[in-house]
């Protein structure tokens, strides 16, 4: 299947799926649960948003179904779980480097607001 | 009503939402979309949270979501929905403003199927071309091609819309739209096709001064020439860029 590359900058739910989808493989509702915890619930996505974001990952190769389909938790062997890909892991690598750099970019100007300078 | 009751009305108000997403959106992700709603709900049902707030954000939500995956699902739908309706709007407002824009039913009927006509074949044409300037070419021919149209049929070219001379420029389109057809829309053969057009609007701008048609009265000879000209410059143009544009795709 030929697959359409994601273009950088991630948006913020593609982004929260990838590191979800980092650690492990879960199904929808688990991403949705996790990228909350996550995020410390200031990121909430409901299914409209993970699944669209789903649909355009799968298209863009950053995640696939997995073959893994059991939650002890959830036991329903109907749940699909996805999972990343090397593109996705890629993608993801390359979208931290990318908010370090500004991150550190951001470090060096000297007029941030002390409110800010403090959160550091 | 129960609670379980309310929980079979959300589910059946969801799977109502799920229905209104593109098809193959649907066939891939609607179960397991039901399967996260109920989810969410049970989750909310364990938390002893009341259902209804849950509900409404997700309902609002997926709905976002399905206008979102139609759009891009109908990408092209869309912008030419978009475009007809941002041109319609130009007289539309016009009409509030002074009197000699007057527009009927029919007129904004006739301009709008006109427009989506060219948006379609637009599209169509150039769905698997990546090149701009062979867009370019596609887009100007078939634009002076609707302009064609609609100048005689708003005004008509030679004399007004009641002079039956205006109905050879019909033969303008015939040698564009099956030129185009008999050399499949390659670039370089469209460079041909551009300028047996141009010759036929050529060629009836002289048959329309030799037959003396400028004495009508609406146009006048230099009108007709000046009309004719910018319409024949057009087609060269277009001609020009598929050259281009043919030119590019053989390097």
């Amino acid at each position: 299947m030929k697959h359409k590359p994601a273009k950088a900058p991630l948006t913020p739910a593609v982004l929260h799926i990838l590191l979800t989808l980092s650690v492990k493989d879960r199904h929808g509702y688990g991403i949705m649960k996790q990228v909350e915890v996550d995020s410390q619930e200031k990121v909430k996505m409901g299914p409209g948003t993970l699944y669209g974001s789903l649909s355009r990952m799968i298209k863009s190769g950053l995640v696939r179904e997995s073959d893994t389909r059991k939650d002890p938790a959830m036991d329903d062997q109907r749940r699909i779980y996805y999972t990343i890909t090397a593109t996705g892991q890629k993608a993801l690598e390359a979208e931290l480097k990318r908010y370090r750099k500004v991150i550190a970019i951001a470090g060096h100007i000297p007029l941030l607001p002390d409110g800010f300078a403090n959160d550091r | 009503m129960t609670g379980k009751n309310y929980i079979q009305l959300y589910r059946k108000g969801f799977f109502l939402l799920l229905r209104l997403y593109p098809k193959p959106f649907g066939e891939c992700f609607a179960t397991s979309m039901s399967q996260t709603f109920d989810d969410l709900m049970n989750a909310q049902k364990e938390a002893n949270k009341g259902l209804l707030g849950l509900v409404l954000w997700v309902f609002a939500e997926t709905f976002i979501g399905m206008i979102k995956e139609n759009v891009m699902q109908h990408k092209s739908i869309a912008r030419i929905a978009l475009i007809t309706i941002s041109i319609l709007m130009v007289p539309l407002i016009a009409m509030q403003f002074t009197d000699e824009v007057l527009w009927g039913p029919i007129d904004f009927a006739v301009f709008g199927i006109m427009l989506i006509s060219v948006g379609f074949a637009f599209e169509f044409i150039t769905a698997k071309q990546n090149s701009m300037v062979y867009k370019a070419a596609i887009g100007l021919a078939l634009l002076t091609a609707f302009l064609l149209i609609w100048v005689n049929l708003a005004v008509g070219l030679i004399g007004n819309t009641n002079e039956i001379a205006n109905i050879m420029y019909s033969g303008v389109l015939a040698v564009l739209i099956l030129g185009a057809l008999v050399v499949r829309v390659r670039p370089l053969a469209m460079v041909r096709v551009m300028f047996a057009t141009a010759l036929t609007q050529g060629l009836i701008t002289i048959i329309t001064l030799l037959g003396k048609m400028s004495n009508h009265s609406g146009s006048s000879a230099g009108e007709i020439i000046v009309m004719n000209g910018v319409f024949i410059a057009l087609f060269m143009v277009s001609a020009f860029l598929f050259r281009r544009a043919g030119n590019a795709s053989q390097v």
